[in-house]
């Protein structure tokens, strides 16, 4: 069965005036539908630049990316806004939420984008806001809210358009112990429950934890490919 | 404080527009560009002889001439200053504006002492027709004294709003306060007539002047709109004043919405990443970041077009006995020119902040925030 995304030889070179940063190295490697990956590695080893290129906010340098048999790397920048809006939940690192609206307001976003009636977004936030655990809370905005409660409105909008895939970008870095395990718990249940694909970023390995499988990036190479064994265990 | 000062430029701009519409409009109607005022051509104030009407009569094409003095009178107290106006019954012919009952004018003509009040006038001073109006003038009468009585005979108004505040005055007759006063007997003011055609007014006037020239009391000889505009001339030139009042005010309009709009979209490039992440286009982030922009300085200049119309509508019913002058309304041609400024500093200021955010590069912003 063909993966859901299939990475093919895959480069990306920054320049910098004179100098030429070769930030990935002929990647290689497939995501299966419904799996959940966390890419690991230092920093500057890549995974932030994957990440982009994976989400189409950026373009390879080399290669392919194919992602629901759609080559996005083929795309103009208008259709890749468009693909974003319909293949893509992001998920960041601080949230990134409209100050000045409320959580149903910012989960509604996305929505604005689709032919929909004022009454359906509100109704497909307002699910939104229920699977994520937030209903009580729609109306508050997000200075109202804890950070956790804030990541959750973000997944929230992340996932209100039904997208293919959420890619998370450490979505657990702003917050504390608690927090960082309640919204892990959430991206489990959504991958393992609802069959959302996850490619999540982390620096956190008890956060890669909750995933399936573990990639390594290091120096722009995919140098390890690690099953996450104790992963039942460790989410039980 | 931007949309505060959107709100106050545009309310000066609805109160600056007003003054000038009065300013531009005072008196002028539409017959006031075939009347003509035959007046004195050297000294403002000067008097002519009354006989010069004579001859003005003989110009051929002249079918109805008037002649009129002016004096001023007050009612009570020296500060209800009234303007009296001493007219033949010709005048009320040559000013269809003039809204007065034919039962009034048989009574001015029947009564020697009779006075036609202005409607204003009658409504603040609560004069009827039968009362006695004493009025007190420097205008001394045969016998030496300073009071002039008359009887109020009607009432009158202009129908044309640009000559309201002339509600604001008394019509006399003429030979009565010829025969009363004491000095400058058989003098005049002006003469008034009127052209048969706007084609015809230089050749008019041309003739007029002719009757008068190398005499010591020549003639100059114009429109009664003209008129009105040298008049207000004298004051300085309001329009230009007012635009270049109002062009200042916007000019520090423009650098304060403009710097807002450049810092509102600097300190939210993040958001418009995420929103350009989520799936906005460039073109669409754009519209939105223009829009904003549309957005507030259009109910900023709404706003303050209401308030402009509103402290008019004050201004009108506080000044309305003082100052004879009506201060023209907020109307739809401020309206229509506010909207259009609007857009036109939104577009002048939104347009460079809206395309950097439309060029936005979403990893660059991303990584910043």
């Amino acid at each position: 069965m063909k993966s859901l995304v299939e990475i093919a030889d895959l480069s990306k070179i920054y320049q910098r005036g004179n100098q030429r940063i070769e930030v990935l190295h002929h990647l290689d490697f497939n995501i299966p539908r419904e799996d959940f990956v966390a890419l690991m590695g230092p920093s500057g080893s890549g995974k932030s630049t994957l990440l982009n290129l994976l989400g189409g906010l950026d373009k390879p340098t080399a290669g392919s990316i194919e992602i629901d048999g759609c080559r996005i790397d083929a795309l103009d920048e208008e259709a890749l806004a468009d693909w974003r809006a319909a293949a893509i939940g992001f998920v960041f690192q601080f949230y990134h939420l409209m100050p000045a609206l409320s959580a149903w307001r910012n989960v509604e976003i996305p929505l604005l984008l689709a032919r929909l009636s004022a009454r359906d977004r509100r109704r497909r936030a307002e699910t939104a806001l229920k699977l994520v655990g937030l209903a009580e809370r729609s109306a508050h905005k997000p200075g109202e809210l804890s950070g956790g409660q804030q990541q959750r409105v973000a997944i929230a909008r992340a996932i209100v358009s039904d997208p293919l895939i959420l890619m998370c970008d450490e979505p657990t870095g702003d917050l504390d112990r608690q927090s960082a395990d309640d919204i892990m718990a959430l991206l489990k249940t959504l991958n393992r429950d609802h069959g959302k694909t996850i490619v999540m970023v982390t620096h956190d390995p008890r956060a890669a934890q909750y995933a399936k499988r573990v990639l390594h990036l290091d120096k722009g190479t995919l140098v390890e490919r690690a099953a996450c064994p104790e992963f039942e265990e460790a989410v039980q | 404080m931007t949309l505060a000062s959107i709100i106050a430029c545009f309310m000066l701009f609805g109160i600056l527009d007003s003054v000038r519409n009065t300013f531009l409009n005072f008196g002028k109607t539409a017959a006031g560009n075939q009347r003509l005022l035959v007046m004195p051509k050297m000294i403002s104030g000067a008097r002519l002889p009354v006989g010069l009407g004579l001859s003005l009569a003989t110009v051929p094409s002249v079918r109805l001439l008037e002649h009129a003095s002016v004096f001023t009178g007050s009612y009570q107290d020296p500060k209800n200053s009234i303007i009296i106006e001493a007219h033949t019954p010709a005048f009320f012919s040559l000013y269809p504006e003039l809204a007065v009952a034919p039962q009034y004018l048989t009574a001015l003509r029947n009564t020697r002492t009779g006075v036609l009040v202005g409607e204003a006038l009658a409504r603040e001073y609560g004069w009827k027709i039968g009362d006695k109006l004493p009025l007190t003038s420097s205008t001394l009468r045969t016998d030496g004294s300073d009071s002039w009585t008359f009887d109020v005979v009607g009432t009158f108004h202009f129908t044309d709003p640009n000559m309201q505040q002339w509600d604001s005055q008394v019509f006399i007759n003429w030979d009565y306060f010829d025969e009363a006063r004491a000095l400058d007997k058989g003098t005049v003011s002006w003469f008034i007539t009127e052209a048969r055609s706007a084609a015809d007014v230089d050749r008019l006037a041309r003739a007029l002047d002719a009757m008068s020239a190398n005499s010591d009391h020549e003639t100059k000889t114009q429109t009664e709109n003209m008129f009105m505009a040298a008049q207000l001339q004298q004051l300085g030139n309001v329009g230009t004043i007012v635009v270049a009042v109002v062009s200042a005010v916007f000019f520090t309009l423009v650098l304060i919405a403009g710097h807002t709009m450049a810092q509102a979209v600097r300190e939210r490039l993040p958001e418009i990443a995420v929103l350009k992440t989520l799936g906005f286009t460039g073109p669409r982030v754009f519209t939105l970041l223009l829009g904003e922009t549309l957005a507030l300085l259009v109910t900023g200049s709404m706003l303050g077009l209401t308030l402009a119309a509103l402290t008019i509508l004050t201004l009108q019913s506080a000044l309305s006995a003082s100052v004879p002058l009506v201060i023209a309304s907020v109307g739809a041609v401020a309206w229509v020119r506010g909207s259009g400024l609007a857009i036109f500093i939104a577009v002048l200021v939104g347009t460079i902040p809206a395309m950097r955010g439309m060029r936005l590069r979403v990893i660059d912003a991303l990584a910043g925030g």
